[in-house]
């Protein structure tokens, strides 16, 4: 489980909503919360039915929390 | 620290514990009694049998998440690591006997279950180390 090509947004988008806590948002994911602290810190890579959960938590599309590659965060 | 990363660690303790004192109850066994009476402190080992008691005593909490992708990626692996590991074993043992005695010599089969007992331990063992190099040794996960 390294360092994988897939970044994410998935802090900001959470301190941009109301300061969302990590376990706010791993309930609403369906995970826990050490799911969503290994995301955020790159180090997991969610698979395609959970990032489409996360990016549903903040409302938005999965290419706005999620990007492939070398786009940036 | 999650409820896996518990249980990882009291297999380890429970294996480290039973280990120790069945190396200590031989060894002293040895000095009195000597060989073969000396193979009754390896009795200590049924310590190892209390950690199946570690999905009792680490409990899942109510309305938490007990098992989600990452955890099941992370078990999966970690049960491919310990058969690996306990088929090594297997081989390590199998393969060191027959340099050892040699292709006309023979073992009593109260080896095997030695051996299989061995092999067991070993899957345990390297199971819990696997969990808990994944998700990391200790509680401190970098929450924000």
């Amino acid at each position: 489980m390294g360092r994988n090509e897939v970044s994410n947004n998935v802090r900001r988008l959470r301190f941009e909503n109301g300061e969302m806590t990590q376990q706010q948002l791993a309930d609403r994911a369906g995970v826990t919360r050490q799911t969503i602290i290994a995301i955020e810190a790159g180090k997991y890579a969610p698979s395609l039915p959970l990032a489409f959960r996360i990016a549903r938590a903040f409302g938005l599309g999965v290419e706005d929390v999620f990007q492939y590659g070398e786009e940036d965060s | 620290m999650n409820r896996w990363q518990k249980m990882a660690w009291f297999t380890l303790i429970v294996f480290g514990v039973g280990a120790i004192l069945s190396g200590i109850a031989v060894t002293v066994l040895s000095l009195k009694l000597g060989f073969p009476k000396a193979y009754a402190g390896f009795a200590f080992m049924g310590i190892f049998g209390l950690s199946g008691l570690s999905p009792v005593i680490f409990r899942k909490k109510p309305g938490e998440v007990e098992l989600d992708e990452r955890d099941r990626m992370i078990q999966r692996r970690a049960s491919w690591v310990g058969f690996g590991a306990s088929y090594g074993f297997f081989g390590l043992v199998c393969m060191t006997t027959w340099f050892v005695i040699g292709p006309k010599g023979s073992i009593s089969v109260n080896v095997l279950p030695q051996i299989f007992i061995g092999g067991m331990i070993t899957m345990f063992f390297v199971h819990s180390v696997a969990i808990l190099i994944q998700y990391g040794w200790r509680g401190k996960d970098g929450a924000q």
